[in-house]
């Protein structure tokens, strides 16, 4: 082994782990004591590793992340074995997740002006009837839709509810009302009419829905659920009643 | 997989796993998504996964994979190629971190304006219990060029962090 090679094993060699005893390492170990220069090196790469291990550890995620998570993962299909889950441990952990996301909202700081649930509620039957999308997809595939938000300056890191699984995306914009930026997803339902779900940052609003539970209402023939997952608020609207919305959630 | 047991995984791994999208993404925004992304995957997919010692590589190959396939399509997700100081600027003033010393800004700095193959192999490099051959697992590539590739992206980034010393001293 020279001691270039020497070198290449030694990059990714971490003092103070496992790696000692990894036999992979045992003969570039070897050659530092007769290679002073090599012995050198390695001492400056130590401290090279110390520094951005440390400073890689320093990224610290956000505060509402983990509870973000958590109350994402119930808006979707859960693996069979979660199906079947307690109902007392089911009901304790969404208290939980709902109090923590509620928390780290009133306790985050929001940039900007706010806009109110009520006006983006009023806004909602209008915006559903319209129904004219600038972007249409020709084979339902949602993913497709949520690329063209992000490239455009929408929402991707929502969460469909698993009442959508399996219908079609037909389309998609970003509009805005009283400032607060809007993704609309639409789907083509079964019986041929169309359900749009409406994605919000949270922070946008001043009165986010609540988490976990949704709230229902009907406007001019249009049936609304809303709902707050942490990071994003979601208002699901079809033409019909609460029910027709709620097998979509 | 029960509920407890979902919350139990995400408390072992959600901060390493956004701390590994942070390196990738650079911003505090797509990584959180990345991050949120790769649990909801795990939601829907986890019972497939026949051995739950595999979970933790598991998540940081999904979400590496879902980070190539936003930042094969998305804008926001910047910078496959190629090395960007200004990216790595950017991405760093965004977290808030007011424990963290100017010698790790400056190497959070560099390792942000490394190239892509570079920075992910680093950052999983440098988190705690990542061995080498989990991180040939997550990247997909053989240990022989894990190693060969630490050892580029080291050299790199000591050239980077020589560059940022000569500039702050001017």
């Amino acid at each position: 082994m020279d001691r270039e090679e020497a070198r290449i094993i030694l990059s990714a060699y971490r003092p103070g782990r496992d790696d000692a005893a990894d036999p992979a390492f045992a003969p570039a170990l070897a050659l530092l004591d007769q290679d002073g220069e090599l012995a050198d090196w390695f001492a400056n790469q130590h401290a090279l590793d110390i520094i951005l291990q440390s400073a890689v550890q320093s990224i610290e995620p956000p505060a509402d992340l983990k509870a973000s998570i958590l109350a994402s993962a119930k808006m979707v299909e859960p693996p069979a074995a979660q199906r079947q889950w307690q109902y007392p441990v089911w009901l304790a952990a969404a208290a939980v997740v709902a109090l923590l996301a509620g928390l780290s909202f009133l306790i985050l700081p929001h940039n900007g002006p706010k806009t109110s649930l009520a006006s983006i509620d009023a806004a909602i039957p209008r915006l559903t009837k319209a129904h004219e999308h600038p972007f249409a997809t020709d084979d339902g595939d949602v993913e497709k839709i949520r690329h063209w938000l992000a490239g455009n300056g929408g929402d991707k890191g929502f969460v469909v509810p698993r009442g959508l699984k399996g219908i079609q995306g037909m389309g998609c914009e970003v509009t805005a009302v009283n400032g607060a930026k809007i993704s609309i997803l639409c789907f083509e339902l079964h019986n041929g009419g169309a359900a749009h779900l409406y994605v919000m940052d949270r922070s946008q609003l001043q009165n986010p829905p609540p988490d976990l539970k949704p709230e229902f209402q009907e406007r001019d023939g249009i049936a609304m659920a809303s709902w707050s997952d942490g990071r994003h608020s979601y208002i699901l609207a079809m033409p019909g009643s609460g029910s027709d919305v709620r097998a979509l959630l | 997989m029960d509920p407890l047991n979902f919350q139990n995984l995400v408390e072992q791994h959600y901060a390493e796993l956004y701390r590994f999208a942070f390196s990738l993404a650079r911003n505090a925004d797509d990584a959180s998504d990345l991050t949120q992304q790769t649990f909801a995957i795990f939601a829907r997919k986890g019972d497939e996964l026949r051995d739950p010692g595999k979970c933790k590589s598991w998540l940081f190959t999904t979400l590496y994979r879902e980070f190539l396939k936003e930042a094969g399509r998305s804008k926001r997700i910047v910078s496959m190629d190629g090395e960007d100081a200004s990216a790595g600027d950017l991405a760093i003033s965004n977290i808030p971190s007011p424990s963290r010393t100017a010698e790790q800004h400056e190497a959070l700095e560099a390792l942000a304006s490394l190239e892509e193959s570079h920075r992910s192999v680093l950052s999983l490099f440098y988190l705690d219990h990542c061995p080498y051959h989990e991180i040939a697992e997550i990247l997909g590539v053989p240990i022989g060029t894990v190693m060969s590739r630490i050892s580029r992206a080291k050299e790199a980034l000591r050239e980077r962090l020589h560059v940022m010393g000569r500039k702050n001293r001017e």
